[in-house]
C-alpha cells in the first residue's frame, strides 16, 4: 500500500486531510486544493494523464462535502478522449458528477452514441455504465436501438451491462422496453450466470408491472432456482458455500410476485420452495437470508398449509435466536405470517415482549410493527398503551408519524368503548398534535355530537364525561393546536353539561378566555376559541367582562377570520335573543335548511328596484342580450375572461361595508338579513352557503353546530365501528398473583390470538365455548369464510382474491383450518350469534365501475368539491395489486397505471355522481386521494380504501 | 415519468422515482465520521448528502454492537457493518432483503480484500478511484450486478494493466 501512482500533490493532499483533526481544518485544506484546481485547469493543452489525476483530485473534493462543478466540463470532454484509459475516468468522473438532468449530459450524448459503437469491448463498457447511471428520457430513443443490439454482444460484460441499461429504459418508458420483450427474455438463457442474473432485475420489474404477461415465464425461474439450488453454477458463484445466494433471493421475490393471487402459479412453487429452504438452512447468514426470502414469498403467494408450517418453524428459530439480526428478521416474518394466520403469532408470546423491551431501536420499531398487525378488539388496549408509550418516548418524526397513524387507525377501528376512544385520542392529540389530521379530530367532534345514537341517557353520561375531560385537560399549560380546538368547540357546545365541583360557565368562559392569550402554530385555533366563547355568551346571557374585553381586543387581529367572529360577536350581543337562536344549544347534528331562492330577500330587492335599481339578469340573459345588440364585447361577458374594458363608473355606490351592512338588516327587524359572505371556516352556523338567515319567518331556527367540513359526512364507518365494538363487553384478563409482569404483558397482547395463546398463557381471559363457526359468520358466507375470519383482525393480506379462485380440495383444507382456528381463536364473552365487531359493511355497493380516460379524470378532477386523503400503510407491493384489490373490494374501474401510480374511477351509487381515485403508491405507504362531490361519500370512500388497501 | 395529475396532488416524483427495491446509497465512513467514499445512486445536493452523512453516522456510531446492523432512517432502511475502524453503510428500501445486504457488503469488503490484499483503512483513502470501480464492477445503477470475487478482481486487474 502506498500512494505510488498519485503526484506528490496529491498524496500530500490525501494525507493531510487523513491527519486533519476537525472539519474545519479539513475544509481549509479542500478549498486551498480547489483553487488550485481551477488554475491548473484553466491552463492550456493539459496531458491526458495530468487531467486524469485533476479529476480525481475533483471527485475527491466532491466527495469531501465541496462544491467542484467547475470541472465538470472537463470531465464531459475527457470522454472525448482517444486515449483508452483517459476515456474510462472521463466516464467515471460523470458519472459522478453529473445527474440525469444535467445540462451537461447535451454534451455527452454524442460521445455515448459513438462509444455504444465501438469495437473496442471496454468502451462500451464505460459509455453502458455511464448509460445506466445517467439515461434520461430525452436520451433514449437515440440510445436505446444501439444498447438492444449490444444485448447479443460476444462480451458478457457488454451484454450484462447492457440489460442493466435496459432496466433503466424500462424505469423511464416502460413501452420502450416491452415492445423488445422477446429479446430481454432471451437474455434470461444467456450462458453466462451473471448476465443471466443481471436480467432478472428488469423482468422483476416487468412482471410487478404486467403480472399476467409474465407468468409463462414462471417455469422457467422454477427451474433456474432449482438449478442454482443444485449447484449447477460455476464455483465463483458461491458466497460462503452457497450458490448464488442474491441470485437466488432475486428469484424468489419475482416469484412471490408472480404467485400472488395466483393458485396454479404458486403451485408450480411449492416444491421448489420447500427444497431451497432446506438447502439454504447451512448455518451462514446469507442462507438465513435465502430462508427469510422463501417466507416472504410462502406468505404472499396462494398459501399452502405445509409450507406456511415450514416458514413459521423457521421463523421460530429466527425469533428465539440470541443474534440480534436473526431475530429482527424473524419479527418481521411474523408479522407477515400473522397476516396469513394470526394464531402463529401465539407460540412467540415472551420474545415479542422480550423484544419489545429490548435496547434495539430498530427491533422494538418492527415489534410494534408486529403488534400493530395482530391487533383485535381482545388486546387493542394493551397495544394501543404499547404505541402511546412509545410515542411519548421517541422524538424520530418518521417514527411519530407512523405511531400516530397507526394508534389512531386502532383506536377508530377496535375501540371498547367511547371513553377509552376519547381519551386514547387526547393523548395522542396531547403527544404530537401538529402529526394528526384535521379529519380525526371532526371524528372526534362528532361522536360527542352525536353519540352512539341509540341510547341518549348513555349519550349524554358520555358527554358529560367528555366535557369533565376536557375541563381538566385545559388546566394544563400547554396544549397542541388540534387539542384546543377540540376542546373549545366540545366546552362551547356543551359547558353546561360540567358536573365538576367548583366549575360554573363563567370559570369555563374565564378558562377560554385566558386560553386565547397562549401562543398557537395554527391561526384559526383563537377562531375556535372565540367562538366557543360566543356560544357560552349566547346560551347562558353570560356577562362575563374578561371575555368581552379579549373579544374586542381581537377585532384588530390580523387574522381576517378572527376579526369577522369578533364583530359578529359585537354585532349579536345587541340582540340576545337572536344570539340565542343563532348559536342553540346541541342542535350541531340538526340539518339546516338552506333557502336557495333567497325569498327573504324580496322586500329587499323591491326596495331597490323602487328605488330605480337595474332588475338583475342572469348570464345567459346577458349574453342573449348582448347578441341582439350585436356588439364584440359579447366573448368577452360570456366567457369567463380578463376584462380589458375599463369599469363604468359606479352609479350609485353599493351599501357593503361591513359593520353597516349588519346594522342595515337589524334595522330592517331581523326580517332580511343580506348574505355578505359570511363563509367562515369555523364551527357553528356558517356554512358553505353562507350566511344563513337567523331570524327568517316559518324557517327552523336551527343552525349547525358542527364545523362545515362534516356537515354533509354521512355517519362514518370507523364510528359505527366503534359503537358496535363498544356494545360489547370485553372480557377483562384476570391476573393471577403467581405471574410475572411479562407473562402478564404477554398474556394482554396475545389475548384473541389463539388456542395456544390461550393455553399457554395462564392469564389469558377465561374462553366461553366458542360458537360455532357457522353460527357467527353470515350466512352467506358459509361457503368461504375464511377471509370474514381473517377480516377480524383485519389482517387480509390478499385473502379476498385468493379466495376469489376456487380453491382445490388441498388448498380449502387449509383454509378452512385457517378459519377454524381464527374464529377459535376469538373468545366470544357471550355464546349466541352476534355480529362479529368489523366495520359494517354498507348495504350496498357505494360505487360501481365508470369507464374513463385519464384526460377526463385530468378534467373533471378540479370540478370535484370534495377531496379526502388518506395514507394507509399497506402491504400491497405493486400497483397493478392495488388496483385488482381497488377492482375487487370497491367496484371501481382502473383508468391507468403510471409507475407506482395509478388512478381508478367510480360512479357514486345510486346516480352517476363521479368518484375518482388516486393513489401513490411507495411501499409500505400507500396515500390515496379522493375526489367526489360530496364529502361524505368521500369520506365513506376512504374508510373503504383503509380497509381494502391495508 | 411526471405523474398526469403531478400539479394536483403535488407529489415528488423525484425523492422515490421507482417504488422498487435497490441500493439508494452506500457510505464508508471510519469511527470519526469521516466519509472515506460515498456513492450515491439516487441525486441529492451537496447539503442533503452532508446532512444525511453526519446523521447516519451519528445514528450508526452510537448503536450497541449487539444490536442489529439494521436501521431505519426517514423512509429508507440503514444496513451497516463495522470492520476494524470503519463502517460500511448501504441504504435500501424498506422492503428489501436486510440480511441479503449485510451478506453483500461481506463480498463488497472480501473483494477489497482479494484485490488490494489485507485491506485497511488506508488502501480506501490512496485508492479511491479503484474502490469506485470495484463497486462499478459489483453493483451497476443501485443493482448487484455481479457476485463472482474472482470475476472483479480479474476484471479489475486487466484494466490496471492498461495503466
Amino acid at each position: 500500500m502506498s500512494g505510488g501512482h498519485l503526484s506528490k500533490e496529491f498524496f500530500e493532499l490525501v494525507k493531510s486531510i487523513g491527519e486533519s483533526r476537525s472539519k474545519q481544518e479539513e475544509d481549509k485544506i479542500i478549498v486551498g486544493e480547489i483553487a488550485i484546481l481551477k488554475q491548473h485547469l484553466s491552463a492550456p493543452n493539459i496531458s491526458a494523464k495530468k487531467m486524469k489525476e485533476y479529476m480525481i483530485r475533483a471527485v475527491y473534493a466532491e466527495m469531501l462535502g465541496h462544491d467542484a462543478s467547475f470541472a465538470y466540463i472537463h470531465a464531459v470532454k475527457l470522454t472525448h478522449e482517444k486515449n483508452l484509459f483517459a476515456k474510462r475516468i472521463g466516464y467515471l468522473t460523470c458519472n459522478l458528477f453529473l445527474h440525469k438532468d444535467h445540462e451537461l449530459m447535451l454534451l455527452l450524448i454524442n460521445t455515448m452514441q459513438r462509444d455504444l459503437q465501438s469495437a473496442n469491448h471496454i468502451e462500451v463498457c464505460s459509455a453502458l455504465a455511464s448509460v445506466c447511471r445517467l439515461v434520461n428520457l430525452e436520451m433514449i430513443p437515440a440510445i436505446s436501438p444501439l444498447v438492444f443490439k449490444l444485448l447479443s454482444h460476444p462480451q458478457e460484460a457488454v451484454r450484462k451491462k447492457a440489460i442493466v441499461a435496459v432496466h433503466k429504459f424500462f424505469k423511464i418508458v416502460p413501452e420502450a422496453v416491452l415492445d423488445q420483450k422477446d429479446q430481454i427474455r432471451k437474455v434470461l438463457c444467456d450462458p453466462d450466470p451473471s448476465v443471466m442474473g443481471a436480467s432478472l432485475h428488469v423482468l422483476c420489474e416487468i412482471a410487478k408491472a404486467h403480472p399476467a404477461s409474465s407468468k409463462d415465464l414462471v417455469p422457467s425461474f422454477v427451474s433456474i432456482l432449482k438449478q442454482i439450488t443444485e449447484h449447477r453454477l460455476p464455483r465463483d458463484f458461491d458466497y460462503h458455500r452457497m450458490p448464488a445466494p442474491w441470485l437466488q433471493v432475486k428469484l424468489l421475490s419475482i416469484l412471490s410476485i408472480l404467485g400472488t393471487a395466483d393458485k396454479a402459479a404458486s403451485e408450480h412453487m411449492y416444491e421448489i420452495l420447500q427444497e431451497c429452504m432446506r438447502r439454504a438452512d447451512s448455518g451462514v447468514n446469507v442462507g438465513y437470508a435465502i430462508i427469510y426470502e422463501c417466507v416472504k414469498c410462502i406468505t404472499r403467494i396462494f398459501p399452502d398449509h405445509g409450507l406456511l408450517e415450514l416458514a413459521a418453524s423457521n421463523i421460530s428459530r429466527f425469533i428465539s435466536s440470541e443474534n440480534h439480526n436473526l431475530r429482527y428478521l424473524g419479527v418481521t416474518g411474523l408479522a407477515q405470517i400473522v397476516q396469513v394466520n394470526p394464531a402463529y403469532a401465539a407460540e412467540h408470546q415472551m420474545v415479542v415482549v422480550d423484544c419489545l423491551e429490548d435496547p434495539d431501536e430498530t427491533l422494538k420499531r418492527k415489534t410494534l410493527d408486529l403488534l400493530f398487525r395482530m391487533t383485535n378488539p381482545q388486546n387493542v388496549v394493551v397495544v394501543v398503551d404499547k404505541l402511546t408509550f412509545h410515542l411519548r418516548t421517541s422524538v424520530d418524526s418518521h417514527l411519530r408519524r407512523d405511531l400516530v397513524q397507526k394508534i389512531t387507525s386502532l383506536a377508530e377501528r377496535f375501540a371498547p368503548d367511547n371513553e377509552w376512544y376519547v381519551n386514547t385520542m387526547n393523548t395522542v392529540f396531547e403527544l404530537s398534535g401538529e402529526l394528526v389530521p384535521a379529519e380525526t379530530a371532526y371524528n372526534l367532534m362528532r361522536l360527542v355530537a352525536e353519540g352512539a345514537g341509540e341510547d341518549e341517557s348513555a349519550d349524554t353520561a358520555f358527554r358529560v364525561f367528555a366535557v369533565n375531560t376536557y375541563l381538566k385537560l385545559l388546566e394544563k399549560p400547554t396544549l397542541s393546536d388540534i387539542l384546543v380546538q377540540v376542546i373549545a368547540w366540545v366546552l362551547g357546545e356543551y359547558a353546561r353539561l360540567a358536573t365538576i365541583d367548583g366549575y360554573t360557565i363563567e370559570d369555563i368562559a374565564d378558562l377560554l378566555s385566558e386560553c386565547i392569550e397562549r401562543p398557537f402554530e395554527d391561526p384559526s385555533t383563537r377562531g375556535y376559541l372565540v367562538t366557543a366563547l360566543l356560544k357560552l355568551i349566547g346560551q347562558h346571557g353570560l356577562k362575563s367582562t374578561t371575555a368581552e374585553d379579549i373579544i374586542r381586543s381581537y377585532r384588530s387581529s390580523r387574522m381576517t377570520d378572527l376579526q369577522q367572529r369578533c364583530y359578529e360577536f359585537e354585532q349579536l350581543r345587541q340582540s340576545p335573543a337572536l344570539m340565542r337562536k343563532v348559536l342553540p344549544y346541541d342542535a350541531s347534528c340538526e340539518d339546516i335548511a338552506v333557502n336557495k331562492d333567497l325569498t327573504f330577500l324580496e322586500s329587499f330587492v323591491r326596495q331597490k328596484l323602487d328605488e330605480g335599481a337595474k332588475p338583475y339578469q342572469n348570464a345567459s340573459e346577458r349574453a342573449a342580450r348582448a347578441q341582439t345588440q350585436n356588439v364584440p364585447k359579447a366573448e368577452v361577458e360570456t366567457k369567463p375572461s380578463l376584462n380589458f374594458m375599463p369599469y363604468e363608473a359606479p352609479t350609485k355606490a353599493p351599501p357593503v361595508s361591513f359593520p353597516p351592512a349588519v346594522e342595515t338588516h337589524d334595522a330592517a327587524g331581523g326580517e332580511a338579513p343580506v348574505p355578505t359572505g359570511l363563509n367562515v371556516s369555523g364551527p357553528r352556523k356558517w356554512g358553505p352557503s353562507g350566511y344563513n338567515q337567523p331570524g327568517g319567518k316559518g324557517e327552523p331556527p336551527q343552525a349547525p353546530a358542527a364545523p362545515p367540513q362534516e356537515k354533509h359526512v354521512a355517519p362514518d364507518q370507523g364510528f359505527s365501528q366503534v359503537q358496535t365494538s363498544s356494545q360489547k363487553p370485553v372480557p377483562k384478563a384476570e391476573p393471577s398473583g403467581a405471574m410475572n409482569e411479562k407473562q402478564r404483558m404477554a398474556a394482554a397482547l396475545f389475548s384473541g390470538l389463539g388456542g395456544a395463546a390461550a393455553a399457554s398463557a395462564p392469564a389469558a381471559p377465561s374462553v366461553p365455548k366458542p360458537a360455532p363457526a357457522v353460527a357467527r359468520a353470515p350466512p352467506q358466507e358459509k361457503e368461504a369464510p375464511p377471509p370474514s375470519a381473517v377480516d377480524l383482525l383485519d389482517l387480509d393480506d390478499g385473502g379476498s382474491p385468493q379466495i376469489a379462485q376456487s380453491p382445490s380440495p388441498q388448498g380449502g383444507d387449509m383454509l378452512l383450518l385457517d378459519m377454524d382456528d381464527s374464529v377459535l381463536a376469538q373468545p366470544t364473552p357471550v355464546p349466541v350469534p352476534q355480529p362479529p365487531p368489523q366495520p359494517v359493511q354498507p348495504p350496498q355497493p357505494l360505487l360501481g365501475p365508470l369507464q374513463v380516460t385519464t384526460p377526463q379524470v385530468g378534467a373533471m378532477w378540479p370540478q370535484l368539491a370534495s377531496e379526502r386523503v388518506v395514507q394507509i400503510h399497506t402491504s400491497l407491493g405493486s400497483c397493478q395489486e392495488m388496483m385488482f384489490r381497488m377492482q375487487n373490494a370497491m367496484n371501481v374501474s382502473p383508468v391507468e397505471i403510471i409507475g407506482m401510480e395509478g388512478i381508478a374511477a367510480g360512479r357514486v351509487l345510486p346516480g352517476n355522481d363521479p368518484c375518482f381515485l388516486h393513489g401513490k403508491l411507495s411501499p409500505p405507504r400507500l396515500d390515496i386521494k379522493i375526489r367526489c362531490r360530496d364529502a361524505g361519500v368521500a369520506q365513506n370512500v376512504a374508510d373503504l380504501c383503509q380497509r381494502a388497501l391495508s | 415519468m411526471a405523474c398526469p395529475i403531478a400539479n394536483m396532488c403535488g407529489c415528488r416524483l423525484w425523492l422515490k422515482p421507482e417504488g422498487c427495491r435497490m441500493i439508494r446509497f452506500i457510505l464508508l465512513q471510519n469511527r470519526q465520521g469521516k466519509t472515506r467514499l460515498s456513492k450515491w445512486y439516487v441525486p441529492f445536493n451537496a447539503s442533503e448528502k452532508f446532512k444525511i452523512e453526519s446523521e447516519i453516522h451519528r445514528a450508526v456510531v452510537t448503536r450497541d454492537p449487539r444490536n442489529t446492523n439494521f436501521l431505519e432512517y426517514r423512509s429508507y432502511k440503514i444496513i451497516y457493518r463495522r470492520y476494524a475502524g470503519m463502517f460500511f453503510i448501504f441504504c435500501v428500501d424498506m422492503n428489501d432483503n436486510e440480511l441479503g445486504i449485510l451478506e453483500l457488503i461481506h463480498l463488497f469488503v472480501e473483494v477489497l480484500d482479494g484485490y488490494f490484499g489485507n485491506v485497511c483503512e488506508l488502501d480506501l483513502v490512496f485508492h479511491f478511484d479503484k474502490v469506485y470501480r470495484i463497486l462499478d464492477e459489483l453493483l451497476l445503477a443501485g443493482e448487484v450486478s455481479e457476485t463472482s470475487t474472482s470475476k472483479i478482481i480479474a476484471i479489475m486487474k486487466s484494466v490496471d494493466k492498461m495503466d
